[in-house]
């Protein structure tokens, strides 16, 4: 063994001893990351394809709405827009004033 | 205690390959077990290799693979070797991300070691570690390995996945470099 061996394995670094609690904390870590990775990695996972969906669903009506200003034409009514004006023409079919409209409206003569 | 209630103690201590084989399969007190037998050595190891700024990080990431990965120890293969490994790649990856240290750590070990000729135990120590810390750390893996941890170039070949001839290269090469930081700043 040379002189240089010696005196490095004479004068090697000595760790401190370990901390109690770092047993502790290392089985702790070890059990909990295992068992609860997968249901993490779900949650994550979800939320990660929540964001996208959402921000899908606001690029798509932003170009729709990008699109119906820059070619000058009516804004596609919504269906619930488009039930309401059904239900509009259907009750007043005949015009505002005729009596069946009033009748239906309940506003008939008695 | 009698000779009969020796042999059943004998008998009782699991060895790590059971111990290996119960972590492998979830069971926390062989995990426990494991750790307590070989968690200073590995810290020395850890020491020598990196320094002590993060003992008890690198301590607990040893350990945290050696949980994750345990399924991977071949039977037959010694697990203190295999721990040994996992606490050197461990290392590594920790000097690669505090490398920005070194030059601090180094300065102080320099100071420490050229104010006085004399150099007191806690001073050689001191110069130890600043002449590791010269050294990069696939050099200084070897020269722990070898010189402090006491392997045979072979075991360290076995381990780091390497020829022997490169294991000797390295050694010598570490040992000049250790030779001439010590020379210099004595």
């Amino acid at each position: 063994m040379s002189d240089l061996e010696t005196w490095l394995r004479t004068h090697a670094p000595v760790a401190p001893v370990a901390p109690a609690w770092l047993e502790d904390r290392i089985v702790a870590l070890a059990t909990d990351r295992v068992r609860a990775l997968p249901h993490r990695q779900n949650v994550r996972r979800g939320l990660v394809l929540c964001a996208a969906a959402a921000a899908v669903a606001a690029l798509v009506s932003f170009a729709v709405v990008k699109n119906a200003q820059s070619t000058g034409s009516e804004p596609v009514p919504t269906p619930v827009e488009r039930f309401v004006e059904a239900s509009w023409d259907a009750t007043f079919a005949d015009g505002p004033d005729s009596e069946y409209t009033y009748l239906s409206a309940g506003l008939g003569e008695d | 205690m009698n000779v009969a209630a020796r042999r059943q103690a004998a008998v009782a201590v699991p060895s790590d390959a059971d111990l290996v084989e119960a972590c492998a399969a979830g069971d926390e007190d062989a995990f426990r077990l494991l750790y307590q037998r070989h968690v200073q050595r590995v810290r020395s190891l850890l020491v020598r290799l990196s320094g002590p700024t993060q003992l008890d990080d690198m301590t607990q990431e040893t350990f945290l693979r050696v949980w994750r990965n345990v399924g991977s120890v071949r039977k037959g293969d010694g697990f203190s070797a295999w721990v040994y490994s996992v606490a050197v790649n461990v290392a590594r990856d920790t000097a690669r991300r505090e490398s920005r240290l070194l030059p601090r750590f180094l300065g102080a070990a320099k100071e420490i070691a050229g104010s006085r000729n004399e150099a007191t135990s806690q001073e050689a120590k001191d110069l130890v570690r600043g002449a590791l810390a010269t050294l990069d750390f696939k050099h200084r893996t070897v020269l722990v390995l070898h010189d402090m941890e006491q392997w045979t170039e072979q075991e360290i070949a076995a381990t780091l996945v390497l020829p022997r001839g490169t294991v000797k290269s390295r050694l010598h090469h570490a040992r000049a470099k250790m030779r001439a930081y010590v020379e210099k700043t004595q």
